[in-house]
């Protein structure tokens, strides 16, 4: 591998503010009230909040996300910018990323190994792309663009595959590792999303963890998924809905003991439970890191 | 027997995008798998529509889950959002659920989808400053009369020829439809959508010269015809309490002396 992999602190926020391998929970609107009440402040080692929700500049949910700020450390995750856009980033959604990252000055910034826009329309999904060496430019080129605005690493996560696309010539990891080597980026691995891929794409997951450059790994995401798919493919689809599931808490446990703990995120999106639900199973994920 | 070769990334990108939001009859068949391209053509659609489903609860309680599911898949496929932050998705719905034929007997829906959009801008407008009333006293009444000033960018007036401020109002609580039953239809209404405090989204019914004097400011009128137009719509109509009760709302900017 390159040199240019970089020590896991490099990635774990500025190198004056050491980010802490803890476990946190995604920040979704309806625990807001919750996290901002002042004499019962739940209990997490931080959150993480989407990047896009707060690109109003102003208003309300960008005044609470302030007000938090100073209680939890937050990370801001994109979910939009599309990096792997052939066309390019939309250089008004990086100023708006951009604005918001120096106003939080979080620990972590991440996004996807995924592209989202082609002309005018936006997908709204994080759709796949062909692993070969033009897109390796084509994203290496777009993360470089980040990081020079953004002027620190990001992490880059591993999507949930679901489409096989024939003519890819890169392993998935292979591509992240060089992706690495090239742009200095981190990775934030999806524990979820490699255990979706694996068992919808035969992605081998030993193979995956054996060629990924470990030491830029500067998150895990944690999430449910469920069963979907047509009856004669079915496939494991990434939902965001229910609690971590065995399966994942498994790999999630290799992944920690394999390559040391890191600041893990529990995600849930649809059919948002109590927050407590959300807590408990970061509490789980913390449990597997204290014994790391 | 030649290999194919395989499509730039740009190409590649162009006829997957095709395959999504319901188009797919007319694309060309790029070779995909179907199941994987069918779970990203319905996280697509399906996350889009949540969205819209979202914004506008109470027009989807108005016409139900199945009505507003083929509304909402039709503007979603006729009208994507182009940027990736969907807080400004969903501002041309109300126009759409005016124009479309199906809720063609249900003129008030569309100036309730105009309430629950306002709504929307008011919680991500800017911060702004309001009206300061201590400048508006201080202007000499001369100046005054050709002052113009403007609504905040926080608020919205809505004028409908329907009750739509009662309709919205009976649609607050899910369990109870609060006098639905004696809503006279043919009644119109004018509501002021405004951000009043830091985390406050107001939602009021406006009388008559209040409307009129907001409806003539968002014209960019003078204040002086603006205060003659609310004049001519209520008889008796108090400016001076009008002012302090709208700036308390915030429902105009900071004046520019």
């Amino acid at each position: 591998m390159s040199m240019a992999v970089r020590a896991y602190g490099g990635y774990a926020g500025s190198p004056h503010r050491p980010f802490e391998a803890l476990a946190g929970v995604g920040l979704r609107a309806p625990h807001y009230e919750r996290f901002l009440d002042l004499d019962r402040p739940p209990a997490t080692g931080w959150l993480e909040a989407h990047a896009e929700n707060y690109f109003d500049r102003g208003g309300v949910r960008h005044r609470m996300l302030l007000e938090l700020a100073e209680r939890y450390p937050i990370s801001i995750h994109g979910v939009a910018l599309s990096l792997g856009s052939a066309e390019g980033l939309d250089a008004d959604h990086l100023d708006r990323l951009a604005a918001l990252v120096a106003e939080i000055a979080p620990p972590l910034v991440s996004e996807h190994l995924a592209w989202s826009r082609m002309g005018d329309i936006y997908y709204n999904d994080l759709l796949p792309l062909p692993l070969t060496e033009e897109s390796l430019d084509i994203v290496s080129a777009n993360i470089d663009r980040v990081q020079a605005r953004l002027n620190r690493p990001i992490l880059v996560e591993n999507p949930s595959g679901y489409l096989p696309i024939g003519f890819s010539t890169l392993e998935e990891a292979e591509f992240l590792a060089r992706l690495v080597a090239r742009t200095g980026c981190g990775l934030l691995l999806d524990v979820n999303n490699l255990f979706i891929s694996a068992a919808n794409l035969n992605v081998n997951v030993e193979a995956w963890l054996a060629a990924i450059p470990s030491t830029a790994i500067g998150e895990i995401h944690l999430a449910g998924h469920a069963l979907g798919g047509p009856a004669d493919r079915p496939m494991l689809i990434d939902t965001h809905g229910a609690p971590v599931s065995h399966g994942v808490w498994s790999l999630y446990e290799t992944v920690i003991r394999r390559f040391g703990p890191r600041p893990t995120l529990v995600e849930w999106d649809s059919d948002l439970p109590p927050l407590e639900t959300l807590l408990e199973q970061a509490t789980l994920a913390q449990a597997i890191l204290d014994r790391a | 027997m030649t290999v194919p070769r395989p499509p730039s990334l740009r190409a590649f990108q162009q006829g997957l995008a095709m395959r999504l939001l319901g188009r797919d009859e007319e694309a060309a068949d790029i070779g995909l798998d179907a199941a994987g391209l069918a779970v990203h053509a319905n996280n697509v659609s399906a996350s889009l529509q949540t969205a819209i489903e979202t914004a506008f609860p109470v027009v989807l309680q108005l016409v139900g889950k199945s009505f507003f599911a083929a509304l909402a898949e039709r503007f979603v496929r006729d009208q994507p959002p182009c940027r990736g932050w969907l807080s400004a998705y969903g501002s041309e719905f109300p126009d759409y659920v005016a124009a479309y034929p199906p809720a063609a007997g249900l003129g008030y829906l569309a100036d309730v989808a105009r309430i629950e959009w306002a709504r929307i801008r008011a919680a991500n407008a800017q911060d702004a400053l309001g009206l300061d009333l201590q400048t508006l006293a201080t202007t000499p009444p001369d100046r005054l009369e050709g002052l113009r000033l403007d609504l905040h960018p926080a608020a919205s007036l809505i004028r409908s020829a329907f009750p739509v401020f009662d309709i919205w109002q009976a649609h607050q609580r899910a369990d109870r439809k609060d006098g639905l039953a004696s809503i006279d239809l043919a009644a119109g209404q004018e509501v002021l959508v405004t951000r009043s405090g830091p985390s406050e989204i107001s939602t009021v019914a406006l009388e008559a010269g209040d409307a009129a004097l907001l409806a003539a400011i968002d014209e960019r009128a003078t204040f002086g015809d603006a205060s003659q137009a609310a004049a001519d719509a209520e008889a008796e109509y108090d400016l001076a309490a009008a002012l302090p009760r709208l700036a308390e709302l915030r429902a105009l900017a900071r004046a520019i002396a």
